[in-house]
């Protein structure tokens, strides 16, 4: 077990513990999901395997103490578990996701912690594949859980919310030493079925990027796009980058079929993406689902091909 | 304190902490999402406000991250004619709708008309006839000036009937 999960999985234990033994109410409650998929993977020469994964399986504790009447105390602690074989980093099963505490009130929320950013956060549920194969991330730099974060989120007025962070670089040896060293930012717009978002990244993660986020549901068909740009915030580099995504799924029942497909230009060589999912969920209840994909993936003259049917539930 | 004692303490928690997790529309991937901490409010129920019936488990009809719930989807949902398949004996459920206190309100966003939309969603899934359990209303927080702005939530809790 890493150091992290020594040290948090006392507390996550511990704060779902002393509300159940304490006299008052329960402030706060444990949730998560597993969700495992047998994935048969063709990622080159030789490479042909079926293999078990867990995709983001997590636990996580979240709740919220009411300060005053317009005030709270909000808090999410949130580990992956590793359902497959147990080894989330290095050998131990648990690995740190969005963990933070924070103070909401009308004006508001400050917050901080280790946590998606807000430029992550803005592609909603776009992402019809995330956690498998063909997750975002395989197309489109941004896709950051950042360390040391600080945050402000804005209440939600006639549809309209943003958030800002600052990430401090903590390396003062390396010049990184303000509190704003990266800056990741989302405004964000929902009106009913339509749900649009600007985004973007300030040096995080080396990353200078811009997202536009584009989401519509029209009945049982629900669609999404992304733009984005970026390039390399690295001194002396330019490597840019450049592309979209789109996806749709329709809602027939208890089946939703799925399709996303995604392109990346990149003005370094031999280095342009594309990815192409599609799928299938049967929901059995509204907790647990099956699902079925294809995924092909390709990155310059590199092809990934999946083939996987899975499970997923939710507690 | 003896370990074992402690683990089964621990594991105990674990499931009345599940339980609570289960009375809400919260779930994993919500915590993902721009708008978790609304969610998190949303979802916690106040400590103070809590009734003892609120603490039995129930199934929440309304989906607080995407706004689902409300006129859009009820007016399309059949009302299940009596001796359907929905009904369970003693299931208990939470639906919600929202409704304004203004005065330039249009009769769609009166309380008259939430009410019935709320008897509407206790037929479509107690066809056989329900128990009002709890009601309360709460203002609209995703505003931010709720007060002023006249929106509130009103939350019907009801138990299927015995057959």
């Amino acid at each position: 077990m890493n150091s992290t999960a020594k040290f948090w999985l006392p507390l996550l234990a511990g704060s779902v513990a002393w509300p159940a033994l304490a006299a008052g109410p329960l402030d706060g409650s444990l949730y998560g999901k597993i969700n495992v998929s047998v994935v048969s993977s063709d990622e080159g020469a030789d490479s042909d395997q079926y293999q078990l994964n867990s995709n983001a399986s997590r636990l996580g504790v979240k709740g919220k103490s009411q300060l005053t009447p317009d005030l709270y105390a909000i808090y999410k602690a949130e580990f992956e578990v590793c359902a497959d074989d147990g080894k989330c980093a290095g050998d131990s099963p648990f690995k740190q996701r969005n963990i933070m505490v924070g103070i909401k009130g009308r004006y508001g929320m400050a917050w901080a912690g280790n946590h998606d950013t807000p430029a992550k956060m803005a592609q909603n549920k776009v992402d019809l594949f995330n956690d498998l194969d063909g997750d975002l991330k395989v197309l489109f730099e941004g896709e950051n859980r950042a360390k040391n974060m600080v945050a402000y989120t804005s209440p939600t007025i006639n549809g309209f919310a943003a958030s800002v962070a600052m990430i401090p670089g903590e390396d003062a040896a390396g010049g990184n030493d303000g509190l704003a060293d990266g800056i990741s930012y989302s405004l964000s717009y929902s009106n009913g079925d339509l749900y649009l978002a600007v985004a973007g990244d300030a040096d995080v993660d080396n990353q200078d990027l811009l997202r536009l986020v584009t989401q519509y549901q029209l009945k049982a068909l629900r669609l999404g796009f992304v733009y984005q740009q970026n390039e390399d915030s690295q001194d002396g580099s330019s490597i840019d980058e450049d592309g979209y995504f789109i996806s749709a799924a329709y809602q027939l029942d208890a089946v939703t079929l799925k399709a996303q497909y995604g392109s990346v230009e990149s003005d370094i060589a031999d280095s342009d993406k594309q990815t192409l999912s599609i799928g299938a969920d049967y929901k059995l209840a509204k907790s647990t689902k099956l699902f079925g994909f294809y995924t092909a993936n390709e990155e310059g003259s590199d092809d990934h091909d999946y083939l996987g049917v899975g499970m997923e539930h939710k507690f | 304190m003896p370990t074992l004692i402690r683990s089964a303490l621990l594991l105990g928690s674990f499931f009345l902490s599940a339980i609570a997790a289960a009375n809400c529309g919260f779930d994993a991937d919500s915590a993902d999402r721009l708008d978790f901490a609304e969610q998190i409010v949303d979802c916690e129920a106040a400590p103070d406000s809590e009734a003892p019936a609120a603490t039995l488990p129930f199934e929440r009809l309304y989906d607080s991250a995407t706004g689902v719930a409300g006129m859009s989807v009820i007016s399309e949902r059949r009302v299940v004619a009596p001796g359907s398949l929905n009904h369970s004996p003693g299931q208990r459920f939470e639906a919600r709708e929202e409704y304004s206190l203004r005065a330039d309100a249009p009769f769609e966003a009166s309380v008259t008309f939430a009410i019935s939309r709320l008897h509407l969603q206790m037929a479509h899934h107690c066809s056989e006839g329900w128990q009002l359990d709890s009601q309360r209303s709460q203002p609209k927080r995703t505003v931010s000036d709720p007060l002023r702005a006249g929106k509130y939530f009103l939350y019907y809790q009801f138990t299927c009937a015995a057959r």
